[in-house]
């Protein structure tokens, strides 16, 4: 099997088990690890715990970057507003219109050629530098930051933003690095949930 | 505190003091100063020398540098500000006994005549090394207290024996060592000259003077030469030139400092080479930026006002402006106007609360360059110079529509007294922000919930039950995000007498997991206030939440010259309803309700509550 698919592969069980949390209480949950880890992970931070209703609404921040991100996620469709000094855009995540969806048969062939190279490259393409991103230019805005927009999944979008706002190179590698120690290749073959709190790297008693 | 490699690195002006912060945020750029005191730490001479400069200017920092980059250590660290028990002749005595009774116990030297363990049946000690700690450290229960007071009282009366017991021990420990002691004695800075509690420490650090130790003092320790301390070879510390301004908030904003470095030389020019107005300024500006959403000039002109009133609150008892002209004019001060026995001259007392900025040393030590703080001058006169550039002229815009002193110190005008200062700056659009309950969580949150960050941010409130309800929403958003335990202190419940003793019992948790919230007393008294500006370091490991009534907020800003340095200050809407709604309070608790509960989730539930609860039954 060749790299790239047995990549997608990898790419879908992760976003699975640790993108898409199923009910409201998981949403909820992941959100909550997710605000908590902001003031751990950022700089300079800002962040609205999200409120529940038919939606999760919340927002967060870079001070620094001057830049914050106002999300508003429902189980059909999400929308993250981007918001940096006199420029303002939306980026929408529609789940019920069609997206190619990729051919994901030959599990069984892929679990046993798997390396830690397919998994660095896919949290590569999905965290650190996606395929298709944006940059915002004005003023002194780092180029580093890297938008990623080919997300079908919202709390994917979330985490790489939240990745993409600290641009201190230690502390990147440092959480890919946590990343590469969750997705493991026994983990991958296991296929269990990964829990907000491992994801996040939060120490909670729950 | 744990420092970012790479990251923003904001604290409100802390001392530097490991090798990971001096490593990262070091601006080495006083050689001079390092190199005298090497030279003076190396040489085999017993010579006193005083390290002098204004507050915040970076003193402590030195002294930091000189200990662990050039690998100077003490022999004996006095830390005044920070350890000592009690501010009486006692208290000090009694606390430079027992840190010397420690070494010499530690190097193996008898225990010179003098005072015995038997002498102070009070510490309840069998041995000199019980007896040692019960006198070097500060009581944490009342009853400890009370039995330290009868020993402070009998030491005070044998002055004499204990100076020459410590004197005795000294000298053994010299003897035994085969060269001088170096002796370190932190934090003489917090002590003003002409205080009582000064008049008590002064007899203490005469002796020292005998031997090889560095005081830590404030420039204006330098011009007075009233005790023999005075009178040893000065070493000043004097402010950063711009461009080290600017390099040393480089280092604090790391990888993020593209998007704020043009503002920089602004922010350098109007420091006055403070290092620590300058980061306070950089935060001010930076908040304005970021939470604020303000744009660049307007967001300058929030973080001059914001710093600046720091210096309006601080008590004169007449603005001495007649002082504050010459030096206008003049660009400098003479030394005669500074020095004086016992109470600060206006001249020094302007110079101890950096309305003065002094310059480099002069030559013949008399007119020394001087500077009114470009805080309190006319924002056009200090933008003059600046470079050109977008920002700059934007600055500069800013600079021609505002002044920045609420009353433009037109020195032609009579000279008016703090309490005149207070009330036109409480008439005016003062910049010290009134916040309703959602905004003052959005303004500390940053700061308080940051896992590396320790800060002290004090809210004034004139409703106590707004207060108590702003407090446990505050608490519920702090446990929601993990902190746990949140320590409330009631300083009011507790006696007067036993306060400090109960705020510092109360301080266990240094790592970092705790929020303290203290509630200061109605009308606390003014001894007190001193104490706890005095003892302002001690306050540096803890996230702290105060309290205080917006009564009492003139009182406490006025007598915390120091601890005001490490404080953010905001006062609290009155109007509780108008941020709170009953919907908005059940929408955190729905939320809650959604997720599994550790300890801290089950405590922000139960604050919540009891918020909506308030909020339901006002809105009836």
């Amino acid at each position: 099997m060749n790299d790239a698919r047995r990549r997608t592969h990898v790419w879908d069980i992760i976003a699975r088990h640790a993108f898409t949390p199923r009910d409201d209480g998981n949403r909820a949950d992941w959100l909550m690890c997710f605000s908590q880890s902001i003031y751990q992970y950022l700089d300079d931070p800002t962040l609205t715990i999200p409120r529940p209703g038919v939606s999760f609404a919340g927002a967060f921040g870079c001070r620094c970057l001057d830049f914050e991100c106002r999300y508003n996620i429902q189980s059909e469709r999400a929308d993250f507003t981007l918001l940096v000094p006199s420029c303002e855009w939306q980026l929408g995540v529609e789940s019920m219109v069609f997206a190619c969806v990729p051919d994901l048969h030959g599990w069984e062939e892929a679990q046993g050629e798997l390396t830690q190279e397919d998994v660095t490259e896919v949290l590569r393409g999905m965290i650190e530098h996606p395929r298709t991103h944006l940059h915002i230019h004005q003023d002194a805005f780092p180029h580093d930051v890297r938008i990623g927009t080919g997300f079908c999944a919202p709390f994917l979008f979330l985490f790489q933003l939240r990745f993409q706002l600290c641009i201190d190179p230690t502390r990147r590698q440092a959480e890919l690095s946590r990343l590469t120690r969750i997705f493991t290749l026994n983990w991958l073959r296991r296929e269990s949930d990964i829990s907000p709190q491992a994801l996040f790297g939060l120490q909670r008693n729950a | 505190m744990k420092r970012q490699p790479n990251g923003v690195n904001f604290d409100e002006g802390l001392a530097l003091q490991t090798p990971e912060e001096l490593s990262l945020l070091y601006v080495d750029a006083r050689p001079e100063q390092i190199g005298r005191l090497v030279e003076w730490y190396n040489s085999e001479e017993r010579e006193a020398l005083l390290l002098g400069g204004q507050i915040g200017v970076g003193k402590s920092t030195l002294l930091s540098a000189l200990k662990v980059r050039e690998g100077c250590k003490s022999d004996v660290l006095f830390a005044f500000d920070r350890e000592t028990p009690a501010f009486s002749p006692g208290g000090f005595w009694g606390y430079v006994l027992g840190r010397l009774v420690e070494r010499a116990l530690r190097d193996d030297v008898a225990i010179p005549d003098g005072f015995a363990p038997s002498d102070f049946p009070e510490a309840e000690a069998a041995d000199w090394t019980a007896a040692a700690r019960f006198l070097a450290t500060f009581p944490r229960l009342v009853a400890e207290n009370d039995r330290l007071s009868t020993v402070h009282s009998r030491i005070a009366e044998r002055a004499g024996l204990v100076e020459r017991q410590c004197k005795a021990i000294l000298k053994a420990l010299e003897e035994k060592s085969g060269r001088p002691l170096r002796i370190f004695c932190e934090g003489v800075d917090k002590f003003a000259p002409g205080t009582p509690d000064m008049q008590s420490l002064a007899p203490v650090l005469d002796l020292l003077a005998e031997f090889k130790t560095v005081f830590e003092v404030n420039a204006v320790h330098l011009f007075a030469d009233e005790w023999k301390w005075q009178r040893v070879p000065r070493l000043y510390v004097s402010p950063f030139e711009e461009s080290t301004i600017i390099d040393l908030l480089l280092k604090r904003l790391g990888v993020y400092d593209a998007g704020r470095r043009d503002v920089l030389p602004a922010i350098a020019r109007f420091s006055g080479g403070n290092p620590r107005q300058a980061l306070r300024l950089l935060m001010a500006y930076d908040y304005a930026r970021g939470a604020k959403r303000m744009p660049k000039e307007d967001a300058f002109g929030y973080a001059c006002r914001r710093v600046r009133d720091d210096y309006l609150y601080l008590s004169f008892d007449v603005i001495p402006q007649d002082i504050l002209a010459a030096v206008d004019r003049d660009g400098f001060v003479r030394s005669g106007l500074v020095a004086g026995v016992g109470l600060l001259t206006p001249a020094a007392d302007a110079l101890y609360k950096n309305w003065l900025i002094l310059g480099a040393k002069p030559a013949d030590d008399d007119k020394w360059p001087a500077q009114l703080n470009p805080l309190l001058q006319q924002a056009r006169l200090v933008t003059d110079a600046l470079p050109d550039s977008p920002e700059m002229a934007a600055i500069k815009r800013w600079a021609e529509r505002h002044g920045v002193s609420p009353y433009g110190l037109d020195f032609d005008a009579s000279c008016k007294s703090s309490a005149e200062v207070l009330s036109e700056i409480s008439s005016s659009s003062s910049s010290m922000d009134v916040l309703n309950i959602v905004d003052l969580l959005d303004t500390v949150a940053a700061a308080l919930f940051s896992v590396d960050r320790r800060d002290r941010v004090l809210i004034a409130y004139r409703e106590p039950s707004v207060m108590e309800t702003a407090r446990d929403y505050l608490v519920g958003k702090a446990s929601e995000m993990g902190f746990s335990p949140v320590v409330s202190i009631d300083l009011g419940a507790m006696p007067e007498g036993e306060r400090l003793a109960g705020l510092f019992a109360a301080l266990t948790d240094a790592e970092g997991h705790a929020i303290y919230s203290i509630l200061l007393p109605q009308f606390p008294d003014k001894p007190f206030l001193c104490q706890l500006d005095r003892r302002r370091d001690v306050f540096v490991p803890y996230e702290m939440l105060w309290w205080v009534r917006t009564e009492d907020l003139p009182l406490c800003l006025q007598e915390w010259p120091q601890l005001r340095q490490l404080m953010s200050v905001y006062i609290l809407e009155d109007e509780l309803l108008g941020s709170l709604k009953p919907d908005e309070v059940q929408a955190d608790l729905n939320y809650l309700a959604l997720l599994e509960k550790d300890e801290p989730l089950h405590e922000a539930e139960r604050r919540f509550q009891r918020v909506l609860n308030v909020v339901r039954e006002r809105r009836g």
